[in-house]
């Protein structure tokens, strides 16, 4: 390839893409060697995890603009799942990254959270493969997965019109909660999670 | 080494045979659909697409090509003199120009699918061929299905059935299942829509399904070209006189195609061409079943 390699298309974690992937896990093992070396007030070493729940929230606003692209203020990426947007493969190679991590390391948990469209599970079809993924992914050695199976235009909808959304649920991060409480920038970060969809 | 050339890679597909499956869309194509959805693959040439949407008009590639290519690539007089180098995809940082074909040997594709064996393993997957038409490149195809046969995985082939049948025979041989289209019955409205008479690919239907490969036939289902009761009916029962296990699919025309047609400077399909109501899918995919031919669904 010839000319300079801008930062938004360089490679990212979560397409399966050894090279970098390979740099999520060298962070998440230093990550655990350091803090394992610390104990608590019994005696024992701390536990490290991935799953900020919706921390990447606040974390995101009071951090400045990153190399990788993301803007001043803008959500960082939560748990082991890709940033926003930047896992354009699928979400096969999502879980294929998310898996090349030592998990087992992370006893307190690590938190992959992918979108797929509704089509893909309407079916008997849909819902047997999605159980594949599942136990495909489980079987590379991870050990959490969680889906949101919505139409961005629902969300869309949803949030031009929440008198009509009342009891619509989606799974945030450990927790489920009704969409339309949620405040409009997590609204956002949902709706711009990827959305993985068929071809 | 063995190199054929791509226009695609679908990773994940759902709906071109049983499971989770890679979908291997081979370049070139002897015929010329007017209502095709992936335009790109006529060639094996490489053709660069120019996406409108993301082009953020920095003006790099202008910079950096030889032929003075402008930057919009969708206006008829500036595709008039891209000659296809590749220089400004290397140097867009959109990602709006891109190649629409790579080339590709028979280790490199291997690597590459092998990533996902354990998918294709849980959910009883594996790889499709499609295109274009796979057929065309029948060296390449031949090398691939073997290797990849015999390492175990679940191979499909989506054709448009217009090969030769004894080049094809070991192919075949490696195939879990086949997806041949028609997309018309009779030869001449088949001419003149697709550019090529369809007596070979119903001969070959004809041989495929006096064996024990799987045969599903696909209907690509347009207003205007095919969705119509008596034809409907009278390709059913073609098949039914012909083929031992007859099993159709009806895939109804989408649009989605159009804006690549678009970024590739060619004119879009008929405006005529559009997709039938539900109504009227259910009421052919009623009469398919009344003609006693197995209805599926690969959704």
């Amino acid at each position: 390839m010839s000319g300079p390699v801008y930062l938004l298309k360089a490679i990212k974690y979560g397409n399966d893409i050894d090279s970098v992937d390979g740099i999520a896990r060298l962070i998440a093992n230093h990550y655990y060697k350091t803090v394992h070396g610390y104990e608590d007030y019994y005696g024992h070493p701390f536990n490290t995890a991935f799953m900020g729940i919706s921390n990447y929230l606040p974390t995101g606003k009071v951090i400045g603009a990153t190399p990788c692209g993301r803007k001043d203020g803008e959500p960082l990426s939560e748990g082991v799942s890709p940033f926003a947007g930047s896992d354009t493969a699928t979400p096969l190679a999502a879980m294929r990254s998310a898996a090349k991590l030592n998990q087992d390391m992370h006893s307190g948990g690590t938190l992959l959270n992918l979108r797929l469209q509704s089509e893909l599970v309407e079916t008997k079809r849909g819902r047997s493969n999605l159980g594949a993924m599942i136990q495909a992914f489980f079987s590379l050695g991870a050990f959490h997965v969680q889906f949101n199976t919505l139409s961005t235009e629902t969300l869309r909808d949803a949030q031009a019109h929440p008198e009509n959304y009342r009891d619509l649920l989606v799974r945030v991060a450990g927790y489920s909660t009704q969409f339309v409480n949620l405040s409009r920038s997590m609204q956002d970060a949902i709706i711009a999670r990827s959305v993985h969809d068929k071809f | 080494m063995t190199t054929g050339y791509l226009i695609d890679v679908q990773h994940f597909s759902v709906n071109d045979g049983d499971g989770i499956r890679s979908t291997i869309f081979f370049a070139g194509c002897n015929m010329r659909c007017q209502w095709c959805a992936n335009p790109e693959s006529f060639t094996t040439f490489d053709k660069i697409l120019h996406s409108a949407a993301s082009c953020i008009a920095c003006g790099r590639c202008e910079m950096v090509c030889p032929y003075g290519v402008g930057i919009d690539l969708s206006d008829p007089m500036e595709r008039q003199k891209c000659r296809s180098c590749g220089r400004c995809v290397g140097v867009c940082p959109s990602g709006s120009r891109r190649s629409a074909i790579r080339q590709v040997s028979v280790e490199e594709l291997i690597k590459e699918v092998e990533k996902y064996r354990l998918f294709y393993r849980y959910s009883g997957g594996g790889i499709t061929f499609s295109g274009g038409e796979a057929s065309r490149q029948l060296r390449f195809l031949d090398e691939l299905s073997e290797a990849l046969y015999d390492s175990g995985i679940d191979l499909a082939l989506e054709t448009n059935g217009d090969f030769d049948y004894e080049q094809m025979k070991p192919i075949l041989s490696r195939l879990a299942m086949c997806f041949i289209d028609i997309k018309h019955l009779d030869p001449k409205a088949h001419r003149r829509w697709t550019g090529v008479s369809n007596d070979n690919t119903l001969e070959n239907i004809k041989r495929i399904g006096q064996t024990d490969l799987p045969l599903i036939i696909r209907i690509p289902l347009i207003e205007t070209v095919n969705a119509k009761d008596d034809l409907i009916r009278e390709i059913a029962r073609w098949l039914k006189a012909h083929v031992r296990r007859p099993r159709i699919e009806l895939l109804p025309y989408h649009a989605y195609g159009e804006i690549k047609y678009q970024a590739l400077g060619l004119r879009p399909p008929d405006k005529r061409f559009a997709t039938p109501s539900n109504d009227l899918i259910a009421r052919l995919e009623a009469i398919i079943t009344q003609e006693g031919v197995t209805l599926e669904h690969f959704k």
